[in-house]
């Protein structure tokens, strides 16, 4: 029988030690939903699991200086998507937490893990694209912030050296002003894995006229990306839902996706403009409404 | 002793008719009466006597018995 | 009727306490003393011949106890319910991906699995067919030597083409359904022991314990009698375990080891290797005339059996004896093809065909409707099939029919009543709300020329208690928990004193599948016979106890009495003891056939039945026209399945069977392409899960009381999952006017048919 080493580390220093100890042989396991995956279809085979649950450093989501909230990388889905902090100021990331797997997987799959796994579909990076978040990255040449943006490098690549973890993800309060939503197209209601998704903030001017606007599609390219084009044709325009339609079909400009079991390019294209145009009739409708 | 005889799905072959009439010995039992309908695949069969299954071979016959003889199968 | 008192109550289920508690023992739970662990090696193609099978490093492996081939399958080296084309060991060609080349029994599962790496097998690898109409020309490589067409069926009666030029409306169109898989809860999985005799036991989730047995024996050239098989639990089943999965590997591990052994397969290999329904392609034509009756249709059917036989036959036949729905239809042309090719094996999956049918008729007829300007519902009770009416086949409908009671029942449901106001009301602007309706009759048993018979067991046990044996297993839809109700009711004693036995040839007489919605009725009138010959062996008893003639008892609840001297009364628990004490047994057999359709349809078996379930179901979905998703808000089942044993377990099949038809409608498919299978577990075959469930489903039992069934009961295990497809997507069409013509209907579909309509 192959046998596996665990670690379970209670401190970042231990946690990099071993990282170091071990080196390619490696592998950081936080919640274990992708990595046990992985394990299984034997497309990594470590020799030994540093287990971080247990260290304090990448635990918590709390308010920091600068206006800033930080959240830990060990923080669950779940925890996310039930704190009142992240509720309260980006309750995008919230409901991106509370769409992914099923009750089990947020349970014990966290942003961390998330962010680390790189895939294109992760449900809560679309929602840390457009809160600008920062990745707080830990090694043994010390501690460094990186952007979300330059964080992803492409399909399960990211700007993690083997001998870092990532200790936390931070981002700037968004005002009262702001609204946002987050709507992932799946094969079923849970369980899915996005075909795309759409995470969308802007400061409301008044009714249907947005100054900052952020959009970020997932699923429709090698990383989560921006969507420049519409983000621009978005801002400072008065929309009405013909606009809005309108507006929405840029959209594909920034997609390329591919065509899977799940669901074809094409469709993917028109589903990143779609889903855009869905959520902003609902936010053109609930801005109305108040 | 006169055992009546009905042959189903691969069992057909067996016979010309699907239904017949057979002569046999007093005491006869299934194994007899597979031996004279020469039927070669013993394992993989399904004979009811009556309506009620049997499931030894050396079981005797009787008198005016009802035989269905089929190979085992399923369906909806 | 009788007056029962445990049949018709919503007694709970017998297994209920073990499941919930964990308690009940799946094939995986089960470990034995000094056991080995089997892995089978799957073929690397679709289409291949074996030049060299080399065995030798996985032998030298530390850990490992046997490597086994199709050398040492010491019977005939196939397997197959109808026809044994599926080898046990490929020795000479691969037909699918799926195809076992060599079994390692080891010490772990990990080192057999390692094993496996180990065995070189040499290929090579042969042109291959995926589509079933391809796989029907001349020109296309043949799967099996005997050609690639595995049965041909062809009814013909009336005069279609007549028909088709008098009629007011004739609709045409092709349909294509999907390879449903059956996702049982519990992959095939299963343990075997051996003792000094060679008898050998297998435990093993299957559908027919005394049939497993015998396809066992016939590869292991062996006496049946020598093996026991266990079939229950199942872990779930759904047709999915009614062949062969693991049974031979078990039995060939044990024979050559004398170790017991277990295997338990990994949900991919299930997927790849397992069952699943049969993809068919149907062309239908159907006329009707200005009022509605249906004047003719006709159908041609292709069915991908894919690489082996199993029961893809008789899946045609019964497909062409659904292919007009549960109407009457004078002139029919109706014919059928079951095809090989290199795709994943269909076999047996509940509904049997008729979901494919059923999904392209009752399409057929809400076109029909449409361009009529007819209500849906009223068209189906316009061409409902009646009793003494003659079915499309040319057979008598002889038995209770319950069709029209179930049209009445959905007419007057809370959701079709108040349809309009409810479709007026979607969650957004964008999202268009339908209701859909259909209809299906699902043939109960194994229809005309197999003999379908069943035997039922009641022994008096010495604490007053009653021991009954069927050995129809319990595979999760409670037909045992329907069992115990029965019996208790035919003996005249409380469910509390049934010990049931069930699924076991060590202990039970051979009452044939479960499978075919056959298990109550069987199991149920075997019982009847059984307690019929229980009650004269009491009697014999109590007339001595009591000291009257045999004729003076009578069977009252729990007693015997004498019919000339009331107070004289003997309790079957005083009967039991005082037969104990004369070292005696009481125990009575019951034998039951099943009555068949008189219609007799040269050269072919298993068509027509003379049983049938019915059934009505309604959809109200929701589609999304930015998306394409579907979403089923609500469902109504009216199933007719005769007398409710158990109208809980009615209701648990009909909702379990709405969403499984839910999921064959809207997204679940076994995708394979060149061969090899894409949508490996459940990550990409898409199951719904409890958030995809629809708010509500109601279901209205609608009996119609069949005088030859226990009770009054027929079945009702399968006919719940198929109407409720097309009722889905004849309700997508209501809501946003496109006809899915193929299923499942998924997001991406439904938004390229509403595009396509924009364009035309
Ligand atoms: C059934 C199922 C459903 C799912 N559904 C969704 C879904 O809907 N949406 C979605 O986005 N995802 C989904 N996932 C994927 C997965 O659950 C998420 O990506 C989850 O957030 C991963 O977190 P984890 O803690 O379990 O990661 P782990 O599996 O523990 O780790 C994943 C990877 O990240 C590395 N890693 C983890 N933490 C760190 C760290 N702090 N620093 C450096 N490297 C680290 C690990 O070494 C590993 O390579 C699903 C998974 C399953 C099994």
């Amino acid at each position: 029988m192959t046998r596996l080493h665990v670690a379970i580390p209670t401190s970042i220093d231990e946690t990099l030690g071993l990282l170091e100890k071990w080196g390619h042989d490696a592998a950081v396991i936080a919640g274990g939903t992708d990595l046990v995956v992985e394990l299984k279809d034997k497309l990594k085979s470590p020799k030994a699991l540093i287990d971080i649950g247990r260290v304090p450093e990448v635990r918590g989501i709390r308010e920091a200086e600068g206006n800033h909230v930080w959240i830990g990388a060990m923080s669950t889905h779940a925890e996310i998507a039930s704190s009142t902090v992240v509720k309260e100021i980006a309750p995008i990331l919230a409901k991106a937490c509370a769409q992914v797997g099923s009750p089990q997987i947020r349970n014990r799959g966290t942003i961390g893990g998330n962010m680390s796994t790189a895939s294109p579909a992760g449900d809560t990076i679309p929602a840390l694209y457009v809160l600008e978040a920062s990745v707080e990255i830990i090694g043994p040449r010390g501690k460094r912030t990186v952007p979300i943006e330059s964080f992803f490098q492409g399909p399960k690549k990211s700007a993690l050296a083997p001998d870092e973890i990532v200790l936390g993800v931070k981002f700037q309060k968004l005002g009262k002003e702001y609204v946002s939503f987050f709507r992932k197209l799946g094969q079923r209601k849970s369980l899915a894995i996005s075909i795309v998704s759409v995470a969308f903030v802007g400061k409301c001017q008044k009714p249907g006229l947005f100054t900052d606007v952020r959009v970020a599609l997932g699923s429709v390219a090698p990383t989560v990306v921006r969507a420049r084009t519409v983000e621009n044709a978005i801002r400072e325009k008065q929309l009405d839902p013909k606009t809005a339609e309108y507006i929405s079909k840029l959209a594909f400009r920034d997609c390329v996706p591919i065509t899977d079991v799940r669901g074809s390019k094409g469709y993917r294209e028109q589903m990143a403009c779609n889903l855009l145009y869905e959520g902003l009739l609902s936010l053109l409708s609930c801005c109305e409404a108040c | 002793m006169k055992i009546n005889v009905c042959l189903f799905g691969p069992m057909k072959k067996y016979a010309d008719k699907d239904k017949f009439q057979l002569e046999l010995e007093e005491g006869a039992t299934i194994t007899d009466l597979l031996d004279r309908l020469k039927i070669e695949d013993r394992i993989y069969i399904v004979v009811l006597i009556n309506g009620r299954r049997a499931y030894d071979e050396d079981e005797p016959l009787s008198d005016g018995a009802e035989v269905l003889i089929m190979a085992p199968t399923g369906g909806g | 009727m009788t007056k029962t008192k445990w049949v018709g109550m919503d007694v709970t289920r017998i297994d209920a306490k073990d499941k919930v508690r964990g308690a009940l023992k799946y094939m995986s739970d089960l470990s034995l003393p000094n056991m080995i662990h089997g892995a089978v090696l799957r073929s690397k193609h679709p289409h291949a011949l074996i030049k060299k099978i080399d065995t030798k490093r996985a032998k030298e492996l530390d850990g490992v106890v046997t490597v086994l081939t199709h050398e040492d399958v010491p019977g005939l080296n196939g397997f197959g319910i109808a026809i044994p084309d599926q080898p046990v060991l490929c020795g000479d060609k691969v037909r699918y991906m799926g195809d076992a080349v060599a079994l390692v029994g080891a010490e772990s599962k990990e080192t057999a699995e390692r094993a496996l790496e180990l065995i070189e097998v040499e290929y090579e690898p042969l042109p291959l067919v995926s589509d079933p109409e391809q796989a029907m020309l001349e020109s296309s490589p043949l799967v099996h030597e005997t050609g690639n067409i595995h049965n041909h069926v062809k009814i013909e009666r009336g005069d279609v083409e007549a028909a088709f030029k008098e009629a007011h409306v004739v609709v045409e169109n092709t349909y294509s359904t999907p390879r449903q898989m059956h996702a049982f809860l519990e992959p095939e999985s299963g343990v075997a022991t051996i003792d000094e005799d060679k008898n050998i036991t297998i435990w093993c989730g299957g559908q027919h314990p005394y049939r497993d047995q015998l396809q066992v024996a016939r590869a292991l050239g062996m006496n049946p009698r020598k093996i026991r098989i266990v079939n229950t639990p199942a872990g779930g089943a759904f047709g999915g375990k009614d062949e062969i999965t693991l049974q031979i590997y078990l039995a060939l591990l044990v024979l050559h080891t004398g170790r017991p052994a277990k295997i338990v397969i990994s949900r991919e290999e299930s997927v790849v290797a397992g069952m699943k329904r049969h993809p068919m392609k149907i062309y239908m034509k159907t006329a009707a005339s200005a009022d509605g009756t249906i004047l003719a249709n006709q159908a041609r059917v292709v069915s991908d059996t894919g690489a082996y036989a199993s029961l893809g036959g008789p899946v045609i036949g019964f497909a062409i004896e659904h292919s007009c729905g549960a109407y009457r239809v004078e002139n029919v042309d109706l014919e059928g093809f079951c095809v090989y090719t290199n795709n994943c094996v269909a076999g047996a999956f509940r509904g049997f065909g008729a979901n494919q049918v059923t999904f392209a008729v009752e399409t057929q007829l809400d076109m029909i409707a449409e361009k009529l300007g007819m209500g849906k519902l009223d068209i189906r009770k316009k061409n409902a099939l009646r009793k003494g009416d003659i079915a499309a086949l040319g057979h008598k409908m002889e038995a209770s029919v319950g069709l029209m009671r179930t049209l009445e029942a959905a007419e007057n449901s809370r959701l079709w009543q108040i349809r309009e106001e409810l479709k007026a009301k979607p969650s957004a602007p964008h999202k268009k709300r339908g209701i859909g309706i259909a209809c299906a009759f699902q043939g109960c048993g194994l229809g005309k020329g197999l003999p379908d018979y069943g035997a039922a067991t009641i022994e008096l046990l010495p604490n007053g208690q009653f021991a009954i044996g069927i050995s129809c297993p319990e595979i999760g839809q409670g037909n045992t928990t329907a069992f115990v109700q029965i019996a208790a009711d035919y003996i005249k004693c409380s469910i509390d004193d049934i010990v049931m036995l069930s699924g076991d040839t060590g202990h039970t007489l051979d009452s044939g599948t479960s499978t075919a919605s056959r298990s109550i009725y069987t199991g149920g009138n075997a019982l009847k016979l059984a307690a019929e010959n229980l009650h004269d062996a009491i009697s014999t008893v109590a007339a001595e106890i009591l000291s009257v003639p045999g004729n003076d008892i009578d069977i009252r609840y729990e007693s015997a009495v004498s019919k000339s001297c009331p107070e004289k009364t003997v309790s079957f628990k005083t009967i039991a003891e005082f037969v104990k004490k004369k070292g005696k047994t009481i125990k009575s057999e019951g034998h039951f056939l099943w009555p068949v359709s008189e219609t007799e349809l040269e050269g072919y078996v298993g068509i027509p039945h003379l049983l049938y379930s019915y059934i009505t179901q309604i959809a109200l979905v929701e589609v999304n026209t930015l998306t394409g998703e579907t979403e089923v808000v609500e469902a109504v089942s009216v199933p007719d399945p005769g007398k409710a044993i158990n109208p809980q377990g009615v209701e648990g099949q009909s909702e379990g069977g709405v969403v499984m038809g839910m999921g064959y409608a809207l997204t679940e498919d076994t995708i394979i392409e060149e061969g090899i299978t894409l949508t490996r577990n459940f990550s990409t075959y898409i199951l719904p899960t409890s958030l995809d469930m629809p708010h509500k489903i109601d279901t209205i039992i609608a009996e119609e009381l069949e005088p030859s069934g226990p009770f009054g009961a027929k079945g009702i295990g399968e006919a719940v999952c198929v109407p409720i497809s097309p009722a889905i997507t004849n309700a997508i069409y209501d809501a946003v006017g496109v006809w899915m013509k193929q299923i499942p209907a998924t997001a991406e579909r439904v938004y390229t048919a509403l595009k396509n309509k924009e364009v035309s």
